[in-house]
């Protein structure tokens, strides 16, 4: 009988100190990260049966559970892994963001300064110091560009350290995965009791891996996990470990990706395949943000470049030289080529590609402009065919020969792109590159070295006057004189002189160019030779184009000539400094400023979507994260209780071992 | 609903950190006195913000380039009033020197006089700018216009060296505005005669034949053709139209209207001999130089007692007073443009002066920071944080260990 006392009291001991060891572990680990509280799951001894009945044989633990929701937790994870994805996207953008908004680093003060500059020489073109003044503006917006680019590259840079980093860590954890699953089977298979701290540590590893790629995990029968990412790319399979590893883009070495080692080398792995988590984040930074903001720069600056070089070609420097003169400088800012990246793991031998600008295009507002996109494209070598792939919206065009492929993207619905290819050597198949046309334009626009050092060649004048001969009897008029692209001006010293003859009714003397009279919009097309004066028609010859309005009289005569000595000119100056609200991008339909204002509002935007997104995927994860807590967090309160209760039941045991220890006692006594 | 420990915390540390980044990002705000500091915080109008702080600054250089337009028009504009003035004093003087009083010497001194405007006007018209450039020469802005050169006969004549060209400059969105007139322009489109035609008295005229001045009777008939009329005897005359060679016959009769020549109509005075010659010519542009050194020749001449010489000196002094006409109408019709043109400046300016205050307004509505809000804003985010704090503290406080 006593006997049976002092085993329930000895079992009751036991367990209470369970219970107090128990409560204490859980108070101990009130702040561990991703601890969930335990409990002692205690279950009564068989009873005995006796005559009197069964009698009760106290207590025992059967087991320490973990307090533990899995789907909880899974909810948790499903929140956390698109917070950290988010939250590595806002840090990025908000860099950017913060970069473009700086109204003194931005591009819109250079642009305007620049335009200043050219104002303040129409204003007064002979003058060498506003000539000096345009070109230091020049240069100031030129290395606005630079050092917004480097800026950017600045961010590629970050974000390919970035990988690196994630992917160390992706390593690292999926390496401690697997040695926790090693050890977990070990422990659960000596005595079929659960290793709670075990799985809590393996959950929170789990839920660290998560902020750096979004995992899925499943549990094997011996309790190990298998832990996968992406579209089901295994990264921990039982106790071994698959290795990622960081590997250059095969398409643009530049950037860095992730890759898969495996029996057959490194599988480099599509970016689309990883979401979730903040390698996710800094992919699509990378391709929806930090990508458009480089190219839409470098559209800027291949845009001003190539728009304002069209012009200027169309002017007469200080000097007196225009196009076609040995020391005229027609091009005002240099750029680099398209860049062109073969793909490297084209075939040996296959052909060299490379890209050129097409030259500004001409409206007829008298705008020039060009055709340029932000988009990447991908020029694709198979069966034969050349196929060219837009990449912002897969639009594409094909052709059997390079030449066939310009042509069949000029003339196609979607016109012309801003620039053409051209190759060296026979195409093989499978080739494939990639051809981002405005990529490195903002780095690589300078202002031309000639004209930086005499800024007379600043070409501010038109090539060509017109004057009414003297000694005209008639009233008529003509209009100064404008000159397009590829215009051929009189030779120095010999003026073209339009003789009016009131016999005919018309005008001669014209070169031997062909001459195109308009009226109200209609073209009539004359061979040199008598042309009918109509007035007020735009007479254009050799890419010259005037006005007569007016009576003339018989022999009254009209004079086209070289600007000889016209320092004082400031018409192409006034052409160029229209430019700044032309719509000199985008195919006419946009200016710098508005495609710059463009960009700056879009990555805004962006942002803004970012920050609004992840305010509310952040509610999602706290409310999920309260959820959990309040299931599996350690309440102190509620410990202190249990402390106070298993210290009365330890009492209470202990008491009951005295009492049986007395009632021995006092059968002895009774011996 | 069970909590756990952790929760309270971290529910409070969530809470004092959102309470401090509002009151973070107000700070933000009112130290700057904007309302967004990045594109992130208001996309839209960081664009516009971009787009109107360009339209704020083509803007100001609009007014300057008006302001600076302005300023060249009126320095022109003073230059030509000079002009204006000498060539209503060379008027007086050859008035003056039409008196039948005057003797040669007079008339020389006259000359000498007209010599000194001459000078005067070639100086004038080589008028520079504040810069050092010639005002007058079209593009040519470092090309002396007028220069004086001697011809083989002794005479001194103007030759122009400029061009037509206007200077422009950009004083609206679309609008130019010549800042400049050529020299042609200027000293050179003066039409001779009466703006339609000229008459003139052939130099070897012997009798005393003196042309009258001549008037327009319809535009519409005049073929522009050149007439000359020669005195076939004391009474009657020929006139032949030099294009056509049409001749028609009339009978002289002193200072009565010859109508002959087909919507104009003039008339001869005094005694013209046989074989005197007079033309009309269609008017032509006229240099002002040409015209002034013609009277000086007309002046330098000796006429005292010789009846065809003072014919012919009337004739040259009634051609030039009509050719003087031509030359102060062309000065004042550019003065005219002028003035309209600093009128439209004028007006320009005022608009700009209204975009200027609008574009501010609407770059600072964009922009700015309304201070009542984003104080009151920060009041209620101060008070937020002391309740967080206050309340956490007294939270995190409570334990059931105190009492154990």
């Amino acid at each position: 009988m006593g006997s049976g006392i002092y085993s329930i009291g000895v079992s009751a001991l036991q367990n209470s100190q369970l219970g107090l060891a128990t409560t204490s572990h859980n108070i101990a680990n009130a702040t561990t990260e991703g601890y969930n509280r335990q409990r002692i799951i205690q279950v009564s001894n068989t009873a005995t049966l006796t005559g009197s009945g069964y009698v009760g044989q106290g207590a025992h633990v059967s087991t320490i559970e973990r307090i533990y929701n899995s789907y909880l937790s899974r909810q948790v994870s499903t929140a956390q892994t698109s917070v950290s994805e988010l939250d590595a996207y806002a840090a990025s953008i908000g860099q950017l963001n913060n970069l473009l908004s700086d109204e003194n680093a931005g591009l819109a003060s250079a642009l305007d300064g620049f335009f200043k500059g050219i104002n303040q020489v129409s204003s007064n073109p002979s003058s060498l110091t506003t000539r000096q003044a345009m070109a230091s503006a020049a240069k100031t917006l030129v290395s606005r560009f630079n050092s917004l680019d480097a800026q950017v590259d600045a961010q590629y840079e970050n974000t390919n350290s970035q990988v690196q980093g994630y992917v160390a860590s992706i390593n690292s954890f999926a390496q401690q995965i697997a040695t926790l699953n090693k050890q977990i089977v070990v422990a659960q298979s000596s005595n079929n009791q659960p290793p709670n701290d075990l799985y809590d540590q393996r959950d929170q590893l789990v839920a660290e891996l998560n902020k750096l790629v979004g995992v899925q995990t499943t549990t094997n029968s011996n309790g190990s996990f298998n832990v996968y990412f992406g579209n089901g790319q295994q990264l921990v399979v039982g106790t071994r470990a698959t290795s990622l590893s960081v590997v250059a883009s095969s398409e643009d070495p530049s950037r860095l990706t992730v890759g898969v080692v495996n029996s057959s080398g490194t599988q480099e792995l599509p970016e689309s395949l990883i979401s979730g988590g903040a390698l996710a984040g800094v992919f699509h930074y990378r391709a929806e943000t930090l990508d458009g903001v480089a190219n839409e720069l470098g559209r800027i600056a291949a845009s001003v470049a190539l728009a304002f070089n069209a012009q200027h070609a169309l002017g007469q420097d200080l000097l007196g030289n225009i196009d076609g003169d040995a020391n005229f400088v027609a091009d005002f800012f240099s750029l680099v080529s398209p860049s062109v990246v073969a793909n490297t793991n084209n075939p040996a031998g296959t052909a060299d590609v490379s890209a050129t600008f097409t030259d500004a295009a001409y409206s007829s507002d008298g705008t020039f402009y060009t055709n340029l996109t932000t988009s990447d494209y991908r020029l694709n070598y198979a069966g034969g065919t050349l196929t060219l792939t837009r990449l912002s919206d897969n639009v594409s065009w094909s052709g059997a020969t390079i030449a066939a492929l310009n042509t069949a993207v000029a003339s196609s619905a979607e016109g012309p792109q801003g620039f053409t290819l051209s190759a060296s050597g026979a195409f093989l198949a499978g080739s494939s590159y990639l051809i981002q046309p405005t990529r490195n334009a903002a780095q690589g626009i300078k202002v031309n070295d000639t004209i930086a050092a005499d800024v007379r060649q600043i070409a501010a004048a038109a090539p060509i006057r017109t004057s009414v001969g003297t000694s005209n009897a008639g009233t008529a008029t003509i209009s100064p004189g404008s000159v397009v692209s590829g215009y051929a001006a009189p030779a120095s010293g010999s003026p073209v002189t339009l003789t009016y003859s009131s016999a005919t009714g018309g005008l001669t003397g014209f070169s031997t160019y062909p001459v195109t009279v308009t009226v109200n919009g209609v073209d009539t097309n004359y061979a040199a030779g008598t042309v009918p004066y109509t007035n007020g028609a735009t007479i254009s010859s050799a890419g010259i184009s005037f006005t007569i309005s007016g009576s003339p009289q018989n022999n009254d005569t009209f004079v086209v000539a070289r600007n000889a000595n016209g320092v004082s000119d400031n018409r192409n100056a006034l052409l160029l400094a229209q430019m700044q609200t032309a719509k000199t991008m985008a195919g006419n339909t946009a200016s710098f400023a508005t495609v710059y204002a463009q960009m700056v509002s879009s990555a805004g935007n962006q942002g803004s979507e970012v920050e609004t997104v992840l305010a509310a995927q952040t509610t999602l994860l706290t409310e999920a994260q309260d959820a959990r807590d309040s299931v599996s967090g350690v309440n102190l309160d509620e410990e202190a209780a249990k402390l106070l209760e298993y210290q009365q039941s330890y009492q209470a045991a202990a008491k009951m071992l005295q009492i049986a220890s007395e009632l021995f006692d006092s059968i002895l006594a009774i011996g | 609903m069970r909590i756990s420990t952790s929760q309270i915390y971290q529910a409070g540390t969530r809470n004092l950190l959102d309470r401090q980044t509002s009151l973070y990002k107000i700070q933000n705000q009112l130290s700057t006195g904007k309302r967004f500091l990045t594109a992130q915080d208001d996309p839209v109008a960081a664009a516009q913000v971009l787009l109107t702080g360009q339209s704020l600054g083509i803007n100001t250089q609009y007014a300057d380039n008006q302001s600076n337009a302005s300023s060249q028009l009126a320095y022109e504009e003073s230059r030509l009033q000079s002009v204006v003035e000498s060539v209503q004093y060379i008027m007086e003087r050859v008035v003056a020197g039409g008196s039948g009083t005057y003797t040669d010497s007079d008339r020389e001194s006259i000359a000498k006089d007209l010599q000194s405007q001459f000078d005067f006007l070639v100086g004038m018209a080589n008028t520079t700018d504040a810069n050092g450039y010639y005002l007058f020469s079209g593009y040519q802005g470092d090309t002396q216009p007028f220069q004086k050169q001697l011809n083989p006969d002794g005479s001194v004549s103007v030759e122009y060296r400029g061009d037509e060209g206007q200077r422009l400059m950009q004083v609206g969105t679309s609008r130019q505005i010549a800042v400049s007139d050529s020299g042609r322009d200027v000293f050179e489109r003066n039409r001779t005669g009466n703006g339609t035609f000229a008459l003139g008295a052939a130099a070897g005229n012997t009798g005393t034949g003196v042309l009258g001045p001549g008037s327009v009777l319809d535009p519409t008939t005049w073929t522009g053709n050149t007439y000359q009329i020669a005195f076939t005897s004391a009474t009657d005359y020929e006139v032949t139209n030099t294009a056509t060679g049409a001749v028609v016959a009339g009978t002289y009769s002193a200072d009565s209207a010859i109508t002959a020549i087909p919507g104009i109509s003039f008339s001869i005075s005094g005694t013209p001999a046989t074989g005197d010659t007079f033309t009309v010519a269609p008017s032509t542009n006229q240099s002002v130089f040409v015209t002034l050194q013609n009277l000086i020749n007309t002046f330098s001449t000796s006429i005292s007692g010789k009846a065809a010489a003072t014919a012919s000196f009337r004739n040259a002094l009634n051609s030039g007073m009509a050719n003087l006409d031509g030359v102060l109408d062309n000065v004042l019709n550019v003065q005219a443009s002028i003035g309209s043109r600093m009128n439209e400046l004028d007006a320009l300016s005022n608009v700009s002066e209204s975009l200027d205050l609008q574009y501010q307004e609407r770059l600072s509505d964009l922009r700015d920071l309304d201070y009542a809000a984003a104080i009151s804003a920060f009041a209620q985010q101060k008070m937020q944080l002391d309740a967080a704090q206050s309340s956490f503290a007294k939270i995190s406080g409570l334990s059931l260990f105190n009492y154990l």
